[in-house]
């Protein structure tokens, strides 16, 4: 291996091993530092949700008052739950003129006859896990009837 | 040391011990290996984001019709104000496989691995831009992005290569192997981490992975989305979170370990494969490439996987011929 070969590989390597740990130093001196790709802070799993959440969703209600849990597709266009919740926290936070246009997005790719609801479900999330599907609380954001 | 690290360190002006690390890291790091080994892994890696880009190809193009109010572009899209045009990504998803393929079979490696390696991270970069950071694929692009800059990859196991008795071993094939290994352990290193500094030593007492098991399934339902059935039934036994908590930050923060070889390497191989596939069993999210064995090819003698070594074990005795082989013919004359 010459000198420049050699030369090479330790500025790619250095360059390297200082990108992939630079997120991980500024964790390190700050907890909120933004995530990126593919050079990450790796935050997922690092915070405790709490027992008790509120999960925003779309949901489909038929005309006898059966829930129908909606696809992330269905949602948002997306295969990604993660994604989908995000597109649907993101209407919440947003007021009332978000969250009518994902209803009205959403209602587009659900035959009816429902009413597409825009909600906000709080759970216990044991309880949940031990079978009791019923939230504690469910708040309907906004509502619309399907039209696909 | 080499020239250029003698003139670092010079500058530096380090003391000796310092001197001394930096070369023995250097003296790791350029260590010989045979091309075999780096073509194995290069062969490896080609072959997952061959799959990776062909199973993703309708998820990237149904990225052209996401909202765009939803576009929040992290890494090298950053820059971008708006989503790439639709058929920039329509072609970037559908060169990819092609391209990864290409690399799997090693040709014209110095102008097709670092082609794929853009398209990839750019693909991979735009999955994550939608309001989520994903962190499923960072591996697997760092991998591909170290054997682009690897033009000594191609040396054997390659289509179009000129006949010939192979390179002797030499640093220029173990240094992108022990990079990409090094690269693994930071990864698992800098993820660690982050679970003590941002959740504190709290997180091992079990409650947290509890409550991020329980809705992590609870958010699937909701969403309408596959959930483990395991992890919910789990939850119930609140006990078993602490020594899963202890687990997994030691496999995280004991990921230098695979560095030292042999029997540690392999142990911490085998427990990180087994802390992926419990995330699958308790929260039914795939980290594929770990899972695939892939993520920890450089850690080992890939070159022992080449289909040669395996006819050299396969060799039947003297004088014995294949079942399937045609019965030779009598000679004339006895």
């Amino acid at each position: 291996m010459d000198r420049r070969e050699r030369r090479r590989a330790l500025l790619v390597s250095t360059a390297a091993v200082i990108a992939v740990t630079v997120p991980g130093v500024r964790t390190l001196a700050s907890p909120g530092s933004p995530d990126g790709f593919p050079l990450s802070t790796y935050p997922m799993f690092t915070r405790d949700p709490g027992r008790e959440v509120e999960q925003p969703t779309v949901v489909a209600v038929s005309p006898g008052g059966d829930v129908e849990r909606l696809s992330p597709r269905t949602i948002a266009g997306t295969d990604q739950v993660i994604q989908a919740g995000v597109a649907v926290r993101r209407a919440v936070a947003g007021g009332p003129a978000a969250t009518a246009r994902l209803c009205a997005e959403v209602a587009g790719r659900v035959t009816g006859p429902a009413t597409v609801a825009v909600v906000v479900e709080r759970h216990d999330v044991v309880a949940w896990s031990a079978g009791d599907r019923e939230p504690i609380e469910r708040r309907t954001v906004a509502d619309c009837e399907a039209t696909g | 040391m080499t020239g250029a690290m003698e003139q670092v360190v010079a500058g530096l002006d380090a003391p000796p011990p310092a001197r001394r690390a930096l070369a023995r890291v250097e003296g790791w790091l350029l260590a010989p290996a045979p091309p075999a080994r780096l073509a194995v892994l290069r062969v490896l890696v080609g072959a997952y984001v061959t799959v990776w880009s062909l199973a993703r190809l309708p998820a990237h193009v149904d990225h052209t019709g996401q909202a765009a109010d939803r576009w929040d572009p992290v890494g090298v899209l950053a820059p971008l104000g708006a989503p790439p045009p639709g058929a920039v990504v329509v072609v970037a998803a559908a060169v990819a496989p092609v391209l990864a393929l290409l690399v799997t079979l090693g040709w014209r490696h110095r102008l097709v691995t670092p082609a794929a390696a853009v398209v990839v991270l750019g693909l991979a970069t735009l999955d994550s831009s939608w309001g989520q950071v994903f962190h499923t694929e960072n591996l697997m692009v760092l991998h591909l992005g170290i054997l682009a800059l690897a033009p000594a990859a191609a040396d054997a196991l390659a289509v179009g290569r000129r006949a010939g008795p192979p390179a002797a071993p030499d640093g220029r094939y173990g240094w992108p192997l022990r990079l990409a290994a090094l690269v693994v352990v930071l990864t698992y290193l800098v993820t660690g981490l982050a679970k003590v500094r941002m959740g504190g030593l709290d997180w091992v007492d079990g409650d947290t992975l509890r409550h991020i098991v329980a809705h992590d399934n609870l958010r699937k339902a909701l969403l309408g989305d596959a959930y483990s059935p395991v992890g919910p039934a789990l939850v119930a036994h609140a006990w078993l979170f602490a020594p899963l908590a202890v687990a997994t930050v030691v496999v995280e923060l004991g990921a230098w370990l695979a560095l030292l070889g042999g029997r540690w390497r392999t142990a911490w191989v085998v427990t990180a494969w087994i802390f992926h596939a419990g995330v699958l069993a308790l929260m039914a999210i795939v980290f594929a490439y770990p899972l695939s064995g892939v993520a920890f090819a450089p850690f080992f003698r890939l070159e022992r996987l080449r289909p040669s070594a395996w006819r050299g074990r396969l060799r039947l005795p003297a004088g014995r011929r294949p079942c399937w082989a045609p019965a030779r013919r009598a000679r004339a004359g006895g």
